[in-house]
């Protein structure tokens, strides 16, 4: 399904990930502006453009031509090659790569990683572009190898139907993105990463998962190295202050939807406030202002009197509870009544206030 | 202005439609985070309960004091499934024209409907629509949203004078924003925006499995647990992996065009520039290899599902430019009778028997001894079975398909593996 806020996301995800220096892959049908995009963003961001098609290609135009000369081989680099290491900043579009026979890939593998094609290198500052059709679109289509495809960010590209409409009329929309104040980036990158290996320490599971049917290999999955791309496009993203529908196809791309949406969910909760610190001062805690992280608050504010049950410390709930129903959230406060009550340590009673705030609600219900 | 009863009427609605809310998060709590991101507001322009495209849910206060509190929580959950299924990018995906979206809505709606009357869910006096009350378009539960969708359509455009009158549940489902809805950017009650939102369905998908981990899988609507799952890992159709991992098995093994050093290229002496010689690759493409699929025998995987896995092979190998057909080895704790398959019409009249015990280790030794030695070995089974350590010398590529999830991680790692699903 193609809606065009997915399409706005996935664009910009995209010229992130030119500027940010991470490889990226396009999977879609052919036809879909892929090329016409990448010249846009190439322009924009003021950068030397290669495009060249995979499938026509043989081993030796990524892996350089060998030469024996004098009785020496050398691999020689071909001309886009050349033309990338001579300009600062190139990008190097390589279109149709999944129908290009094995070798043809195992060949790009080291231009994609290294950015070395012959004795030739590309620079560090080259950003890599690929595109390829989806095996089941393709007639003659590979699956990626797991090397190679490990090493991208993964976007499914497809042009929605308001997009093509309006760009017959004449209008091709194209999206654009700030480029960040260095200061501000290198810190949204220093926070990334720390959130990251707060996430990993908490989940070490998930650091490395090679899926297990041969398909989703070709695809995004997580390892250390598809983390780091993580925490540099997710650290570039904040910087570049672009929105959660951008963060979420971005970290999708790269370690694929189970992963993803568990390391998205940690992260926005990561700024809640820790259960233990509003158990101690349960009267200056902030209610945050979004009814699903007030749930969440109070879900860990339950866990933590579970693990540890103390006549004070449940006290500190009434009271949090008491807020809730207060600041227009009797709802939320009755969810976490109910259990709080029912599990309450011996000799406690709830206050009377807090009651009288929840009983019109629970008669309501039909809860007591 | 408000008159005295008319506050006291909505006080009294808005508690309600709270209630209703707890109601619904302690019968399914996996939906908690969406059920608390609705905003409830006040609405007498909407004759029941309505949701817009932000999330915010509009009640009618004289229609909500007529519901019990369980009854009116069914009808928010009935909302909340529209937000889960997406119902509203989907219909701006199908390009229709926007009026139908009454149509769409009905659509959805019965789905929905059908799903809550599964899981017994009480609807208290009001009636909603089912698939019992569109019986003249000839639908059923099995239909996607979409195929429902075109089939009310084209059914109206066939009898234009029957065109029926719906609810609407509001621009959750697609269409324009309604009358009735409040601005995007309200600054008590902002929409949440589309990103959000996906934020949130991915949080409610793995809440989904993860009660289901604890609770059992029987404790969520089937048709929810798919959804979760479909999200988070998303299913890929076993032919179109099957395929893939064909062609890279022919692609890397061996038997098909591709460049290779080893030995020189056709055009390398015109190759030498004075005392310089460039190297080029030349091109093999030896004979198309052998190819055999052992079949488990041992009982658990039904005949038909056999054959439809050995006409999918049959097909993939041809489209390969193979055809001298492929040899079948029925395996349960032995072989059995060792069989050539020519055609795709051969296969019912192939002779698959077995049962008791199950050793693939035997079909696979045994395509070790066929000659010409099959460099591709196919093998379809539920996957309790031992297997060897490693490939017989000449066998190049294993592809294992299995029939059944749990034993994914039991087939050996050098293996490509497939998980078969059934449709």
């Amino acid at each position: 399904m193609g809606t065009i806020d997915d399409y706005a996301a996935t664009y910009k995800v995209l010229i992130t990930c030119v500027a940010a220096r991470i490889p990226v892959i396009l999977w879609g049908p052919p036809g879909q502006g892929k090329t016409s995009v990448i010249k846009q963003i190439a322009a924009d961001q003021k950068r030397h453009l290669e495009v060249i098609l995979a499938s026509i290609r043989e081993p030796q135009d990524f892996a350089g031509l060998p030469m024996l000369s004098n009785g020496v081989a050398s691999l020689m680099p071909p001309d886009w090659a050349k033309r990338l290491s001579e300009v600062e900043n190139g990008v190097l579009f390589t279109d149709e790569v999944n129908t290009a026979p094995p070798s043809v890939q195992a060949a790009l593998l080291r231009v994609c990683l290294d950015k070395v094609a012959g004795d030739c290198h590309l620079g560090d500052d080259t950003s890599v572009i690929a595109a390829a059709n989806p095996p089941e679109q393709a007639a003659d289509g590979w699956d990626l190898a797991p090397p190679l495809a490990n090493r991208f960010c993964h976007l499914n590209w497809n042009l929605p139907a308001e997009v093509v409409r309006d760009g017959l009329a004449g209008n091709w929309i194209s999206y654009s993105i700030q480029s960040p104040n260095p200061e501000k980036l290198r810190n949204a990158l220093n926070a990334e990463r720390a959130a990251l290996s707060g996430f990993l320490a908490s989940r070490p599971d998930l650091t490395t998962v090679l899926p297990k049917t041969a398909t989703e290999q070709g695809r995004a999955f997580p390892t250390p190295r598809s983390w780091e791309m993580v925490a540099i496009l997710s650290g570039w993203i904040t910087a570049c202050e672009l929105d959660s529908g951008v963060r979420r196809i971005a970290v999708l791309g790269c370690v694929g939807p189970g992963p993803a949406a568990e390391y998205i969910t940690y992260r926005e909760n990561i700024d809640l406030p820790n259960p233990e610190e509003i158990l101690a001062n349960p009267r200056d805690f902030v209610m945050p202002n979004r009814m699903d992280k007030i749930y969440v608050v109070g879900a860990s504010l339950m866990a933590a009197i579970r693990y540890k049950m103390t006549l004070e410390r449940w006290n500190a709930v009434g009271i949090v509870l008491e807020r809730m129903a207060s600041s227009g959230h009797p709802d939320l406060a009755v969810t976490f009544a109910r259990d709080w009550i029912r599990e309450r340590p011996e000799g406690a009673t709830p206050e009377k206030a807090l009651l009288r705030s929840l009983v019109p609600l629970l008669t309501e219900a039909k809860m007591i | 202005m408000l008159t005295a009863t008319s506050a006291a009427i909505s006080e009294d609605a808005r508690l309600r439609v709270m209630a209703a809310r707890i109601v619904a998060q302690s019968r399914w709590p996996y939906l908690s985070t969406l059920l608390f991101n609705l905003k409830i507001i006040e609405s007498s322009q909407h004759q029941s309960l309505a949701v817009d495209d932000g999330w915010r849910m509009y009640y009618s206060p004289v229609f909500v004091m007529e519901q019990t509190a369980e009854a009116l929580a069914t009808i928010v959950l009935h909302e909340a499934l529209h937000c889960v299924n997406q119902h509203g990018p989907r219909f701006r995906s199908l390009s229709q024209s926007r009026h139908l979206h009454v149509t769409w809505n009905v659509a959805g709606d019965v789905g929905i409907n059908h799903l809550l009357d599964q899981a017994q869910m009480p609807w208290g006096d009001s009636q909603p629509i089912r698939f019992g009350d569109l019986s003249k378009f000839d639908l059923n539960p099995q239909m996607s949203t979409e195929k429902i969708f075109f089939t009310i359509v084209e059914y109206y455009n066939e009898h234009p004078e029957e065109v029926d009158q719906f609810t609407d549940c509001g621009s959750i489902i697609g269409g324009e924003a309604r009358d009735y809805e409040i601005s995007r950017g309200n600054a008590n009650n902002p929409a949440i925006k589309s990103d959000q939102q996906d934020v949130i369905r991915d949080q409610v998908a793995q809440d989904i499995l993860k009660y289901a981990y604890l609770k059992g899988i029987g404790s969520i609507p089937g048709e929810l647990l798919r959804w979760a799952q479909e999200l988070l890992n998303p299913k890929i159709d076993w032919r179109k992996a099957l395929a893939g991992a064909f062609r890279t098995s022919l692609a890397t093994v061996l038997g098909r065009r591709d460049y290779v050093y080893t030995r020189p290229s056709r055009r390398q002496s015109a190759m030498r520039i004075g005392n310089h010689e460039i190297i080029l690759p030349s091109m093999r493409k030896p004979a198309p290899p052998a190819i055999a699929i052992i079949v488990d025998t041992s009982g658990s995987i039904g005949n038909d599902e056999i054959t439809l896995f050995l006409s999918e092979v049959d097909g993939i190998v041809k489209a390969n430019g193979i055809s001298q057909g492929v040899t079948v080895i029925p395996c349960d704790a032995e072989i059995g009778e060792i069989q050539k398959l020519r055609s795709r019409g051969a296969i019912t009249s192939l002779k698959l028997t077995g049962g008791g015990g199950t050793d693939m280790g035997a079909g696979i030794a045994a395509a070790g001894k066929l000659r010409p030695k099959p460099k591709i070995v196919i093998v379809l089974t539920d996957g309790f079975t031992p297997w060897p350590a490693s490939l017989p010398k000449g066998i190049e590529t294993l592809i294992v398909c299995l029939t059944i999830e749990e034993s994914l991680s039991t087939a050996p790692s050098w293996a490509k593996t497939i998980m078969i699903e059934k449709d």
